[in-house]
């Protein structure tokens, strides 16, 4: 026979307070789920403070409220109604008491009553015992982050490009992702450097990525990455996202970094961009193509599409080689752009067929502690003859 | 006493109207196609609930003497021929002179009839062809002659009737018959218990085709005209989503004359070609004109066949002129509606799709504007999409009319008038078969250049398909060379597809080699096929709002959105008078 065992839990918190907490969590709260109690929220109080947390299997994101504890329990809520009725509740102070299976909340003139279930049957967090640890400012760790994401790959059958690879080496923090038809290598060398790691690269998932950058604006303080040998935590203020990692191996990307590129454009970032965004109207949907048309101090964009019509524009660039063109899908090289923060991009190119290199052209010391460097590789489209 | 007799006059006419009159429709078809001799301009055709009790069919046409009408109740007597050479120039729909007899020989038979020249009409009653009474009448001009008890001396007969549901159908299918392919006439048509049919003269053919069909002017059926080598084919053809599984709804007639032709039904069928599967057949009507010398109609005693001089080049005509018309055949009622009229089933609905493409702007064309559609059309709405998305919705500054996925297989959106459904597997193979035709007869596809090639394994067979196939591939996008002994590296694949689906499709089409020229598909034919059934998305597969639209649009912007390349249709619309039907408001 099961004797249910008692539950109690009994605290009070500022809605102001409770709501943020639980915006910060429920976004792991997965849609669909076999299992019940994903669908809930564990809210634990203990002293002075109520941990909350929720996850899909994969990844867990708990955090921190502030609130007046008289007695500590736990019990796990469910988080969409939870979520639903502390937003629409007004800026006061809220009762939570816990009984048994259910959980009461007071406001002043309300009473609401949510039925839950025991907090054993909640998935407990994994423990990330870190053999690597790294600090970093949140602004580099967006940085970071956006100027790779775009290039992980979304196709299944490829997990092990579903995420990007986190890698500390050469006294760098890199993150590298690729799709096969681009790359992108971000990396930096923290102020602080980098305590000498006894283990090399692990790959994070797209949607710990995702949930990262969400949870960053607003941090203050560094950000402490911890990777062990199947997880990741990224510990941001009073949150804590834990992930799982991918298996690898991550594919050899130094070895396909081009080093004969030797065919050098230089051309201003925006302008750039602008005359791609607007060519690229007449692009073929699917393809995006566009040809960029390479002659001294000259690039020309050409975009030209049966039944869709033509745009051509005309760029002032640096370049002295041989004449070149070549195509590429405009979305990939406006997904770069977006990401480089100079004036001005360099861009390497060897033949038609082969890849291109786009990185910032280096600029000035701004002052910035950490050294930042980015570079970009990005497959062609073979022009149709 | 000799075993061999020669048979009673009575007995011979009995046999030989069997062979004229075998159930009630024969005699609706006999006496209509008097009627339709006869100039009339009003055919009214009753029949009872069983229909060999009663039938009775009134016309205005000419009308007969009261000579006439006695005689034609003789056999062979008839005014549309006089010698044999006549038979190779008829344009009358009778000609044997047997009809009337036959009928009045197996039933209770009056006819009333007055010419325009008598004063007078004339009414003649027989009993099992044995005039009984003959009297003037006084009448307006036409004839009507009804038909009772039909075989009442015939048991055999009788009794080989079917059903009087069975029997009332076959009867009503020729009055439809001919009411579609005399649009000119007033028909009425009336059986006991049911609904009578009242179709006023009407202008032409299709609109015809929509009263008779019970269905609005954007049904998707069109009238076709066509004319070669002397032979003149027009009617309506039915949209390939109405197709049916039986040829019941299928109406030929030649010079008038409404027949079946096996050549005929094939060569409808093979107009259609993949745009339906093997065993639908497409509503239609198709109507031959030729000059009679070419038609031998007297093969059939009830003329139901007819036979051509030059089978052949009556097929290729009619398929010709089928397979034209629908090449032309552009899926009206299939526009979305602008938004916020989604509720509203307007009338001129019917402008459609190819208005909307003409004008060039559709709102899907913007959406692919933003972010890559490349990546747009397969991410997960998880992945970047999320911002673009969202960026979309605002940059357009109306609400997005819905595409709904319904259970990771089919499409579902409002459109005007209803509901259109899309197999998304079904129209994305559509899509893509059409363009891997444009690139294998014409210009090279994109081809997006990998950073890691794909290394693929393949059997010696698939080895040599490689070599063969090499340069369709390059021309679909492909870029393989060879990489040791059994092992290709792919370095390029087509860039309007995702690189695992490309994967997939090469695999598939050079599996697929040893079928190649079955069928009398020429290669290119059986590659765009086999590429476009593989690299097309599956069912299964989520798709983000802006991956529905685009396949939406693409599909409608495709020469025949109807069927993908095996000819299983790729959507099905289903008009809101069905559902409200469903739901019983109507």
């Amino acid at each position: 026979m099961i004797t249910a065992q008692e539950v109690a839990m009994k605290f009070s918190i500022a809605q102001t307070e409770f709501l943020n907490a639980l915006q910060v969590v429920s976004s792991a709260v997965p849609t669909r789920t076999t299992l019940p109690v994903l669908s809930n929220i564990l809210l634990e109080a203990s002293e002075d403070r109520i941990e909350m947390r929720a996850t899909d299997l994969d990844l867990a994101i708990s955090t921190r409220a502030q609130a007046s504890v008289k007695d500590v329990g736990t019990l796990t809520v469910p988080a969409k109604k939870l979520f639903e009725l502390v937003r629409k509740l007004p800026r006061e102070e809220l009762k939570v008491e816990a009984k048994d299976l259910t959980l009461n909340i007071g406001s002043k003139n309300g009473r609401y009553k949510f039925l839950c279930i025991r907090p054993e049957e909640f998935p407990a967090l994994p423990s990330v015992t870190a053999d690597v640890e790294a600090s970093l400012d949140p602004d580099l760790l967006e940085r970071l982050i956006r100027r790779t994401i775009y290039s992980v790959s979304t196709d299944e059958t490829r997990p092990a490009l579903n995420g990007s690879l986190l890698q500390i080496k050469d006294d760098e923090l890199r993150l590298v992702a690729t799709d096969g038809h681009r790359l992108s290598k971000a990396s930096c060398r923290p102020a602080g450097g980098i305590p000498s790691p006894p283990k090399g690269d692990v790959i994070v998932p797209l949607k710990a990525l995702n949930q990262v950058l969400r949870l960053l604006p607003g941090a203050t303080g560094p950000v402490r990455i911890g990777i062990s040998k199947n997880h990741a935590q990224f510990a941001i203020g009073d949150t804590t996202l834990t992930t799982k990692l991918i298996e690898g191996p991550f594919p050899n990307y130094e070895q396909v970094l081009p080093k004969q590129n030797n065919k050098h454009l230089r051309v201003k970032r925006d302008d750039f961009a602008q005359a791609l965004e607007r060519v690229s109207v007449f692009s073929d949907s699917l393809t995006r193509q566009v040809k960029l048309s390479i002659r001294p101090n000259r690039l020309t964009l050409i975009v030209q599409t049966p039944d869709q019509g033509e745009a051509t524009e005309e760029l002032d660039a640096q370049y002295g080689s041989d004449d070149l063109d070549i195509g590429y899908n405009a979305a990939y090289l406006l997904d770069i752009l977006r990401t480089v923060d100079s004036e001005e991009v360099d861009i390497r190119l060897n033949t038609p067929v082969t890849a291109g290199l786009i990185a910032p052209t280096p600029q000035g010391d701004k002052g910035s502690s950490a050294k930042e460097d980015l570079l970009c590789l990005v497959m062609p489209l073979r022009l149709a003859s | 006493m000799p075993a061999i007799r020669i048979l009673d006059p009575s007995v011979i006419g009995k046999i030989r109207a069997g062979e004229v009159v075998d159930r009630p429709a024969a005699v609706a078809k006999e006496l209509i196609e008097n009627a339709l001799d006869a100039g009339s301009s009003l055919v009214a055709v009753h029949a009872s609930s069983h229909p060999e009790r009663l039938i009775r069919v009134q016309d205005d046409g000419a009308g007969m003497s009261r000579e006439d009408a006695l005689l034609a109740l003789r056999r062979h007597a008839t005014s549309k021929i006089e010698s044999a050479e006549d038979l190779a120039r008829i344009r009358s729909l009778g000609f044997r002179g047997e009809a009337l007899a036959s009928i009045a020989e197996v039933s209770r038979f009056a006819l009333s009839t007055r010419s325009r020249e008598d004063l007078t009409g004339t009414s003649v009653e027989a009993l099992g062809g044995a005039v009984i009474q003959v009297s003037g009448v006084g009448r307006a001009v036409g004839t009507t002659v009804v038909v009772e008890d039909l075989f009442f001396n015939t048991p055999a007969r009788l009794r080989f009737l079917r059903s009087r549901e069975a029997e009332i159908r076959v009867l009503s299918r020729v009055v439809w018959n001919y009411a579609l392919t005399y649009p000119r006439i007033h028909w009425r048509f009336s059986v006991e218990g049911r609904e009578d049919t009242d179709l006023p003269e009407s202008g032409d053919l299709l609109e015809r085709w929509q009263v008779l069909y019970g269905r609005g002017s954007d049904d998707g059926s069109a009238a076709f005209d066509h004319e070669a080598g002397g032979i003149h084919v027009s009617g309506v053809l039915g949209a390939p989503e109405q197709a049916r599984a039986s040829r019941d709804h299928q109406t030929f007639a030649v010079n008038g004359r409404v027949v079946a032709s096996a050549t005929l039904g094939a060569a409808l069928r093979q107009g259609y070609g993949n745009l339906l599967p093997g065993d639908r057949y497409p509503l239609a009507l198709v109507l031959i004109e030729v000059d009679p010398a070419m038609v031998d109609v007297n093969v059939h005693p009830t003329k139901r066949e007819v036979r051509f001089r030059d089978e052949s080049r009556v097929f290729q005509v009619v398929r010709r002129a089928v397979g034209a018309a629908m090449r032309r055949y552009v899926p009206v009622g299939i526009a979305l509606p602008d938004s916020g009229s989604v509720a509203e089933s307007r009338p001129e609905g019917a402008q459609g799709y190819a208005a909307r493409r003409e004008g060039g702007s559709s709102w899907t064309a913007e959406l692919e504007t933003e972010g890559s559609l490349m990546l747009a059309l397969y991410a997960e709405p998880a992945a970047t999409g999320e911002r673009e998305r969202g960026d979309v919705r605002e940059s357009l500054g109306e609400p997005e009319i819905p595409i709904w996925q319904l259970h990771e297989r089919y499409l579902l959106a409002p459109i005007r008038g209803g509901l259109v459904i899309v197999d998304q597997h079904a129209a994305h193979e559509r899509i893509l078969y059409e363009e891997a035709r444009t690139h294998l007869y014409g210009g090279t596809g994109t081809s997006q250049v990998l950073l890691f090639p794909r290394v693929v394994d393949l059997t010696p067979e698939e080895l040599d398909a490689l070599l063969m196939l090499e340069p369709h591939l390059r021309r679909l996008g492909y870029e393989a060379s060879l990489f040791g002994e059994r092992q290709v590296a792919v370095r390029g694949v087509p860039a309007s597809i995702p690189e695992e689906a490309a994967i997939d499709s090469l695999k598939a089409v050079l599996a697929s080699v040893d079928t190649l020229g079955e069928g009398g598909d020429p290669p290119e034919e059986h590659i765009a096929k086999s590429f476009a059934c593989h690299a097309a998305v599956r069912s299964g597969q989520i798709l983000n709002p802006i991956e529905r639209r685009a396949l939406f649009d693409r599909l409608f912007a495709t020469s025949l959105p109807h069927g993908d390349p095996h000819g299983r249709p790729t959507y099905v619309r289903v008009p809101m008078e069905e559902l409200d039907r469903r739901f019983g408001r109507r």
